[in-house]
Order: structure tokens, then sequence, then C-alpha cells
């Protein structure tokens, strides 16, 4: 008993830790770091899912309707690739989750990869992960608690996203989760090893996300053609496809998922125990020692934001060309339906419905290039946290030419990414169609159409750095909430002001609607004294380190 | 032309609540080189961000290199170059392409000579990924862009030597007195005493965002008392009865106190009279000084120790 008294000035031994020790307090860590996110993340899917459902009860209330709906998707090679076949028209849960599920579930996979990658690597590239690596931690609790913080992620979304359909059985639901879920853990499985091989956050995201596209792909090529059919065994998507919810209900296939997660985990591991902190199995290359084109605040910004803008192009060009091809058999599309007949008559005619869908994607597409808008602007906010905007106007560098070039940058990437959408979409068309002349220029116009309303984003996206770029995040609620108001605005029945608060609000349905000068104008109005009041600020405002 | 580079007086800065500066006052003559010094948090870095018109000035005078920073900015700073505490570039820049981006944007033309010179003294490779430099190395690569602009009247360098090691820390001090000697004004801040002792002429020591010492190195060290440490044989009572000898002690004959300048004539004499076997005198240092202006904080952080060391 003596000696145990007297020891407590000793220093304790330390307690054995094991690989995982500290794994707990990084994940509440993450899960706290993430607690906005994930909510705002599972709402807007579920909202999604929701208006979804909404929109095919609507439009194709009827077994009969369904069926014709079937019938001309199954013989339409870009809708099947697009989504794969209609399986059970019976069934108005089956419908529309195959409406969206192809979709969904790249987007839960990607997901899935994205948090993988922002808490595992992204974490390792800041040093942040330098500094817990020295405490108590075990080897492998990073990258467990990284994982798992993904897996809760894709976990709550699949879930949540099958809530809609609930009411058309509990079965199907489930399955339709499980669709989702096996995607999501492929998503997180292929992010494990992708932030072992790269050193680099956004070379693993690159990475993942591009097989993640690819098992899209080998799915569509599958449905596309019977005779490589077996290629969507190869694919998470395919796996999805085959629970098939609201028919088979085949729950098991998620075990493939899983499968896949722990077989990637075991990789990650593996690589993990073995390298060293801060490299990948890809080694950084030397580059030039110096650049004599790198000789301005315009040369930099083009070289830091052409790859952000390459990686927006590129998708938004690839679903527009593939919308084009499947523009031409959209009037098929209507079927016999009654309904929609009346809703063709009301809209113009059999070739008014083409306009209508040229609008819808265009809007997305606008929406799509807000975002790219806010995410752009919004490095500005973190170039000055980390002081590199210091180390610029430290130089013979004005703080409006600095302000201005990055605004002209992202606005010339908004009228390319527009353009982008219009000629791709058209070109699409063209194609499948053989009529170039009397559709093309319109479809282009429909996608320049949103450039104004974008540029009220990049305005208020400036305001709001050069006053108080604390609260660039502000950015973000204007897109969702167009987003919303886009989807649910009329089923919501909000009051039109609340409506009108989105710029998309007010971009003229071209070419389903003549353009008239009045809004555009005015939208652009809008953007540009935003931008110029934003200045004024950034001139007037501390630069803070 | 005025023969001031900087002259601030009476400054004020706010952070919400945080006053950062507080009536600071800092003049460097034109062609000298000021040491800043103060510990971490006394207000070195915010000075010199309202110095480059990127903080502005709640109140006070501010003028570099007869301009306003605030509003002449771009226009001063072609005349100037300034190396942050903590150098952040872009990661997937390499070092030399970061290195011409920077001279360029002071609206110099590029010496590709220069360049090479100074990637070779500080032993830099330039063909590396900025995300894969050490904290050293970034710091390197913004040293070099700032001694390759040429042209330059001014060099601001915000603690410039956190994270060289002794070496490099040596090829910079070379690199400072080629620019002085050229007529370049230098502001060094830093908390690093051997360094500024070592390389300035002027030294402002601040304190909670006020100025508390200024003047030259012999002016300042005319405030501080030489420190003796001396092995006597017989009684040091004669010695500690002298005016302007502080702190005797004795231990094992083994002698050491503090002397004021003016009495080393004295004390000299009465310590030849105890015959010592042994005798150094260390000059009054800036550590000296800088430790008599933070003593009461230091003591107040012992004090604090004091229970638990005792525990
Ligand atoms: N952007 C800021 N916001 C709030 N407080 C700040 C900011 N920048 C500096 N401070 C505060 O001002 C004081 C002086 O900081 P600084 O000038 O960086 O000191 P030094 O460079 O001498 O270490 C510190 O108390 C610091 O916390
Ligand atoms: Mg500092």
């Amino acid at each position: 008993m003596t000696a145990v008294a007297l020891a407590p000035t000793a220093v304790a031994p330390a307690r054995p830790g094991g690989l995982l020790t500290g794994t707990g307090t990084l994940l509440r860590l993450a899960l706290r770091r993430d607690r906005v996110r994930i909510p705002v993340t599972v709402a807007i899917l579920v909202l999604m899912m929701e208006s979804t459902y909404s929109a095919v009860a609507s439009a194709y209330p009827t077994v009969e309707q369904r069926q014709a709906l079937a019938v001309t998707i199954s013989s339409n090679t870009a809708f099947l690739a697009l989504l794969g076949p209609a399986q059970h028209p019976e069934s108005l849960g089956a419908v529309a989750c195959w409406r969206i599920g192809a979709f969904l579930a790249l987007v839960v996979g990607i997901l899935g990869a994205m948090t993988t990658v922002r808490h595992t690597r992204r974490e390792e590239e800041a040093g942040r992960l330098e500094l817990v690596g020295a405490l108590r931690v075990g080897r492998l609790a990073a990258l467990t608690a990284g994982l798992v913080t993904a897996l809760v992620l894709v976990t709550v979304t699949s879930f949540a996203v099958a809530i809609p359909v609930l009411g058309e059985g509990a079965d199907g639901a489930l399955a339709f989760a499980c669709q989702n879920l096996v995607a999501g853990l492929a998503g997180v499985a292929v992010a494990a090893v992708a932030v072992q091989v790269a050193s680099v956050a956004r070379t693993a995201s690159s990475i993942a996300v591009s097989l993640l596209t690819l098992t899209y792909v080998l799915r569509a090529a599958a449905d596309i053609s019977d005779s490589v059919s077996w290629l969507s065994w190869l694919s998470p998507m395919g796996w999805g496809q085959k629970i098939d919810p609201f028919g088979e209900n085949r729950y098991g296939l998620v075990l493939l998922g899983v499968a896949t997660l722990a077989v990637g985990a075991a990789v990650a591991y593996r690589i993990a125990l073995h390298r060293d902190l801060g490299a990948g199995l890809i080694a950084d290359r030397p580059g030039p020692a110096g650049d004599p084109r790198l000789r301005s605040v315009g040369a930099l910004t083009w070289r830091l934001q052409g790859t952000t803008l390459g990686t927006w192009v590129s998708p938004v060009a690839a679903y527009t060309l593939l919308v084009g091809f499947i523009l031409d058999s959209v009037d098929d599309f209507a079927g016999d339906s009654p309904q929609m007949q009346q809703i063709v008559e009301q809209i113009g005619g059999k070739g008014a419905l083409q306009d209508v869908f040229v609008v819808t994607i265009m809007s997305f597409v606008g929406l799509a290039s807000g975002a790219y808008v806010v995410a752009a602007l919004a490095r500005l906010q973190t170039e000055e946290t980390a002081g590199r905007t210091e180390l610029l106007l430290g130089r013979s560098v004005p703080r409006t030419t600095y302000l201005l070039v990055n605004v002209a940058v992202v606005t010339v990437g908004t009228v390319v990414l527009a353009l982008a959408a219009g000629l791709a979409m058209g070109t699409g068309y063209g194609i499948v169609a053989g009529t170039w002349g009397t559709s093309f220029w319109p479809i282009v116009g429909a996608g320049l159409v949103q450039v104004p309303a974008v540029l009220v984003v990049v305005g208020f996206m400036t305001a709001l750095y050069g006053w108080v770029p604390r609260l660039v995040v502000l950015g973000w609620a204007l897109v969702v909430w167009s987003l919303l108001v886009g989807l649910l605005g009329e089923l919501l029945g909000l009051p039109s002001w609340l409506q009108q608060l989105s710029p998309f609000s007010h971009v003229p349905g071209y070419p389903l609607e003549d353009v008239t000068a009045g809004p555009l104008l005015v939208l652009t109005a809008i953007g540009v004294v935003l931008a110029a009041f934003g200045v004024v600020g950034f001139r007037r405002r501390d630069v803070v380190a | 032309m005025s023969t001031l580079a900087i002259e601030v007086a009476g400054l004020h800065k706010s952070f919400g609540t945080t006053h950062a500066l507080d009536g600071l006052d800092l003049v460097v003559p034109a062609g000298s080189v000021a040491g800043f010094l103060g510990p971490n948090g006394a207000g070195k870095s915010t000075t010199i961000r309202v110095l480059l018109g990127l903080l502005k000035a709640d109140s006070g005078t501010v003028r570099l290199l007869g301009g306003d920073p605030w509003t002449d900015a771009v226009a001063l700073h072609s005349r100037l170059a300034y190396v942050p505490g903590d150098v952040t570039l872009w990661p997937n820049l390499t070092g030399g392409e970061a290195i011409d981006l920077l001279v360029r944007l002071s609206g110099r033309p590029l010496d590709q000579r220069r360049k090479d010179q100074l990637l070779q003294r500080f032993e830099l490779d330039p063909t590396k990924r900025a995300r894969t430099y050490s904290k050293g190395n970034r710091q390197k690569v913004a040293l070099v862009a700032a001694l390759a602009t040429p042209g330059v009247e001014l060099l601001v360098l915000d603690e410039p030597t956190s994270g060289l090691d002794p070496l490099m820390e040596a090829v910079f001090q070379r690199c400072v007195r080629e620019a002085t000697a050229e007529g370049v004004s230098v502001l060094l801040s830093s908390h690093i005493l051997a360094e500024v002792e070592e390389l300035c002429d002027t030294v402002t020591i601040i304190r909670q965002g006020k100025a508390v010492q200024h003047g030259t190195l012999a002016e300042l060290r005319h405030l501080t008392r030489a420190r003796v440490s001396t092995v006597v044989a017989g009684s040091t009572d004669a010695l500690a009865a002298l005016d302007g000898v502080h702190d005797l002690a004795t231990t094992d004959g083994h002698v050491t106190f503090h002397v004021d300048n003016d009495a080393l004539p004295q004390v000299t004499r009465a310590l030849a009279d105890l015959a010592p076997t042994a005798l150094t005198i260390t000059p009054p240092s800036l550590e000296e000084l800088f430790l008599r202006e933070y003593g009461d904080e230091l003591a107040a952080l012992e004090g604090a120790g004091t229970p638990a060391a005792t525990r």
C-alpha cells in the first residue's frame, strides 16, 4: 500500500495503444465538422426524390400510360444508356425509382468518395494529420475515422431518399435504399484506395470520380447491347439496378457492395501501414524552374482556375450531348397518354415538347453554372486566409485589378459553360435528327440566356467577398434556394416574391417563349452593380491573412 | 525626398475588441537597417501590414517612402519587397515559377542571372512543387523573390529567418548587408535578438502595440549593465558597497554581479585589489535589455508557475 501511495509522483507508464487508438475522438471531430454539410446534402437529395416522385405520379397516373412509356424507352438507345430499362410499369414506385435511380446512385457514390477524400487525404495534405499523428493516435485511426464518416453519410442518404416512395411499399423502398447504398459503399471503397495512391487530394478525387463514372458507362453499355449485358456485373451501378426496387427486391445484392468496401479498405489499410506520412504511390515530378508566361495576376488566375473550369465543362458538355441525342424522340415519350396530350396541347403542340425539354435541361445547366461561380469565387476567401492574397497585394498589384481579374475569369467561365452546353446539345440533336439549321442556334441560345442570371450570382459573390469575406458560403444558399424554387416552387405554393428572389426564375423560357431583352438587361445590370459594389468594399477593407 | 524610409506616429489598430496597436511610433532612416523587436503577439506583423496598405490604420500617421501606404499602395510596392512571416505558396506552382511571378508583379523585369545566383546561394531547388517544400524552403522562395527584385529601395522582412538553419541564416545576413551597401533601407522584425544585434543600426522594441524603447544599438546598450563573473579569495563587501554594482551573489568564491556602464572604472579598480583568479565581463546585450523591458511579464509567468513547480 505504501509503495502505491508514493507511486503517483512517477510518470504513469504509457497505456499500450493499437493501430486504431483515438479513432472515436477523430470520428466525433469529423462528424462535428460535417454537422451542417451532411443534413443539407441529405435534405437536397430527399427533395429531389420527392419532386421526381410527384412529377412521375402526375404525368403517368395509370398503368397503361406507364406501360406505353416503358415500350417507348425500350426502343430508345439514348434513354437506355441514361436511365436503363423501365422494368415494372405496373408499379408507380418502380417507375419513379427508375426515373432518378441511375443518376442518384452515381451521386451517392460520388458523395461517398468526396467525403472520404475530404477527411483523409485533404487533412493529410493540409498538415493537420501530422499534428494529430504525433498524439496518442493509432496509425490507422485517421483513415478509419474518415471511412466511417463517409459511410455514415452514404447510409443516412441512401435510406433518407427512400422516404418519399415509402407509401408505395416498404419492401420496395428498402430495396431502393439498398440500390443507393451499393453505389455509396463502392464510392467509399474506391476513394479509400485512391487517397492512398495519390498524394494530392484533388488527384484522388479525380481518380475516384472517373472510376465511378466508368462504372456508370459499363452499366449503360450493358443496357444498350444484350451481347455485353454481363458488363453490368462489373459495375456497382449494375448491381444496384439488379436489386430491382419494387420488382424482385433482391436486397442480398447489397453484400456485393459490402464486399467491395472490404476489399477496398483492406488494400487501403495495407498501403497506409507501409507508406510515409504525406506520400502516395504516385510521386511528384519536378516541374519547370520558371515560367516566362506567368507575368500577371491574369496569367496566374487562368493557371489556377483553368483546371477547375475544365472539370465543370466536361461533365456538363457530356450530359448535354447525351440529352441532345434523345431530344428527337422526346415527342414519342409523351405516348398516347391523354394527360400528356393535354399538356402538349396547352404548351403549343408536338414540337413544343422538345422545347420544354431544352428549357428544363438548360435551367439545370444555369444552376450548375451558378454552383461553379460560387465554388470558384469562394476560393478567393481561402486564398486570403492562406496568406497568398497578401503575397500578391504586397507586390505592385492594385486591389481592383486583383478582384476584377478573378471576376472576369469566372464570367468567361460562365459563358464557356453555357456555350459548351448549347453547342453539345445542338450537336447531339443535329446528329440524330439530321436537322441543323432550324434547331441548332435556338438550342445554343437557350444555353446563353442563362448567363445573365448567373451574372447575378457572380455579383452576389463579389459583393460578399468584397465586404464580408467570411460570408461567401451564403453563395451556396442562393444556388440551393434557386434549385428548390425551380424544382418545387409551384408545388409548395411559395409566395411569388420568394420565388422571384431566385435570379433563375426570371430567365425567359427560350425557345418555348420569345426572348425579351428587358429581364436579361435587368439581371445583367444587377450583376454588374453588385460586382462594382463588391469592388468598392474590397478597396476599403482590411486584407487579413 | 524624405530622409525617412518609414515614419509611423501614434498608430492605432483594433480587431474587434483586440487593441493590437496602441499608439505605436516607429522610424526607419533611409539607408539604415531597423530592427523591430517584440515577443509573439506584440503587434509586429500588424504594423507591417498597415505599412503595406493591407490593413487600414484606425488613427495615426503612416508614411512609407514619402507616400501614404493606403492610398499609394501600388506605386509604393514597386519600390519595395516584402517577405511575410508565414509564407504560403500556390501548391501546384514550382518554387521557380512563384519567384518569377512575384518579381514580375512588382512591375520589374526578371533578372535571370540574379535569380540563379540567389537560388544557388540559398541552395533552393526551383523545380519542386511548392506543396513539397518545407517551411524553411517556402521562406527561401519568398526571400529569393524579394532579393531578386531589381531596383528596390526598401526591404520589409517579417521574421524572415524563421525555419532557416544557421548556415542559411548566415547567407541571409550576407545578402542583407549587400543590399544595405547598395543603399537599400531595411525593416527587420524579429524575436531573435542575436540576429538584430548582428544586422541592425537602430532598434525599436515594442510591447502590447506600443514602442517601449528606441535608439541605436549603442544608445540602447548604454541603458543596460555589463555582467561580471569572477573568482576571488577575499571578502566582496567593499565591492557590494560601490555605487553601480547590483545583484551581487557569491557561491563558493564564485562571484557574479551587474554593473552600470559609468561605474566600470571604479569597479575594475576595486576588483584588481581583490586579486581575481578568473574574470569575464560580458558586454550589455540586447537580451538583457529585452528581459528588463519584459522582466515583469517574465516574473509574473514564473510566479504563476511556482505552485506547480513546488508541488
Ligand atoms: N486578423 C486579426 N483578427 C483579430 N486579431 C488579430 C488579427 N491579426 C492580429 N491580431 C491580434 O493582434 C495582436 C498582434 O498580432 P501580430 O501583429 O500578429 O503580432 P506579432 O507579429 O508581433 O507576433 C495579437 O494579439 C493578435 O492576436
Ligand atoms: Mg508576426
